[in-house]
């Protein structure tokens, strides 16, 4: 009996429990499919199974706190196909999972359609039985538990049906005042303090900032989104990230994981980009497989990340995987950022606040955009020289912004 | 055509929809929108494609700094409409 365990989502996790069974027993279920949702200090991840099988028992009740590696699911060992290719019942069970999914779909497939064809449906998500679940955001969640209120029995006005605080404030009609917002925070903080600890005890950090002259892409850049409709339009961010991820793909020795002390650099390239949350926190889920992405691909891929991220719906693999992580404090009119790596990573970068300063050039004093672009790397696996060549690698794909 | 309260209104119920958390109502008009509600340039984003829809105002980048706080926003599309 092959049973699957709590799982962690990252090194700061020391127990999780299940808000909700999304996969039922004696049931089938497919490879990025969600199986549980799991709140955490990070807020509510959707735990993805990573291959095919069916589901014998639950092992543990629903909210218990459990530590991280418990059982807490059992399966039984039958290839989907055998358990649906004959019979009327198992046919028809089949026929309703690709109905609400779609189609079968992997992990990475879920991760890569648009938001509307991931799982959580552009309509009420619906497990494979039909029955209507719901989708809440973290804050949504803690509320519903200090307040006693049966999520099943709040409509969800938040992005695709979720639901979100103020719907539940309208169920308790309102001592609630309008400043509770947020996650646990408290939670979320000893969470973050934890891997920032860690992190600075035992990675020795090496830090480099380059000032880059973006000029020639804040021109590009004002042109596509004049041709763009409103809602198709490019934050700069996108470009960033397309740089970056090339970047990254010629000094591949900062994506990827130090364990045991060793590196071991990763071929894929998961983009952990780091998103405050309003109420306090911070999560870091990862745009994956970013490494073949153009701007307007990793614009939608980030659009999506940061609205689940703050609405609930972000996926085990996602917290799990990031290769290495970019900060983008410079939204928060910040012109420069040290930033702590994220364990096991071995690289972080910080993009600052875009400036209208004078600059030299060609010996004459103008007005450009410019931008401070920071790298925090840990000096075990990497040099002073090799993040500056990185740096150096973001500027010259900057410049050719049409490239990307 | 809107009259400007309609406008803070359909401005109002934006926010709402972009940032669920946060209490539109509370947003002093004076104030800059990002910073008094906290919103990132995502969120910020999403506000303009709401606020653009609901309009039928379009606000291109160029004129961001013009509608920063929310007397501004509804100065901007009052002059449009």
């Amino acid at each position: 009996m092959k049973t699957l365990n709590m799982p962690s989502f990252g090194s700061d996790m020391d127990i999780g429990k299940v808000v909700e069974w999304v996969a039922k027993p004696g049931k089938a279920f497919t490879k990025g499919e969600t199986l549980a949702l799991i709140e955490t200090a990070k807020g509510l991840i959707d735990m993805e199974a990573f291959e095919d099988g069916v589901i014998d028992t639950y092992l543990i009740d629903l909210d218990k706190e459990v530590p991280v590696g418990t059982p807490i699911l059992s399966l039984k060992y039958e290839p989907l196909r055998r358990i649906v290719g004959d019979g009327d019942e198992k046919e028809i069970e089949r026929n309703k999972l690709e109905e609400i999914e779609g189609k079968s779909i992997s992990a990475q497939e879920a991760i890569t359609a648009p938001l509307v064809e991931t799982s959580i449906g552009s309509e009420t998500p619906k497990d494979i039985l039909g029955k209507t679940t719901h989708r809440a955001s973290p804050a949504a969640r803690v509320y519903a538990a200090e307040h006693g209120i049966d999520l099943d029995k709040v409509k969800g006005t938040g992005p695709l049906g979720s639901i979100v605080l103020k719907d539940l404030k309208v169920e308790t009609t309102s001592n609630a005042t309008s400043n509770q917002k947020g996650f646990d925070t408290k939670l979320m903080r000893k969470a973050i303090a934890s891997v920032v600890s860690q992190s600075k005890k035992e990675i020795p950090h090496y830090y480099l900032a380059h000032t880059i002259n973006i000029e020639t892409l804040q021109i590009w850049l004002d042109a596509q989104n004049n041709q763009k409709t409103v809602e198709e339009r490019l934050l700069i961010q996108a470009p960033i990230l397309c740089a970056i991820k090339n970047a990254l793909k010629k000094y591949p020795q900062f994506n990827g994981f130090y364990n045991n002390e060793e590196f071991i650099a990763q071929q894929q390239i998961n983009l952990g980009v780091a998103i405050s949350l309003r109420g306090g926190g911070l999560i870091a889920p990862a745009i994956l497989d970013a490494g073949t992405l153009n701007p307007e691909q990793l614009m939608k891929r980030l659009k999506s990340i940061s609205e689940r991220a703050k609405q609930g719906g972000i996926k085990q693999s996602e917290v799990t995987r990031a290769t290495i992580t970019i900060s983008n404090i410079g939204d928060r009119g910040v012109e420069v950022i040290y930033g702590v790596i994220f364990p096991p990573q071995v690289a972080i970068l910080g993009v600052g606040k875009v400036q209208r300063i004078p600059v030299a050039v060609d010996n004459k004093v103008q007005i450009n955009s410019m931008l401070t672009i920071t790298l925090a790397a840990d000096h075990r696996v990497t040099d002073g020289h090799d993040g500056a060549k990185l740096l150096n690698e973001i500027d010259k794909q900057l410049q050719k912004p049409e490239a990307l | 055509m809107l009259n400007n309260n309609e406008i803070i209104e359909v401005i109002q119920k934006s926010i709402q929809e972009v940032a669920p958390d946060v209490n539109a109502l509370e947003l002093n008009p004076e104030e800059d929108i990002r910073d008094d509600l906290d919103l990132d340039s995502m969120d910020f984003m999403n506000l303009i494609i709401s606020v653009s829809k609901k309009t039928g105002v379009k606000i291109p980048e160029s004129d961001y700094n013009q509608v920063q706080t929310l007397n501004a926003m509804v100065d901007y599309i009052s002059s449009r409409i």
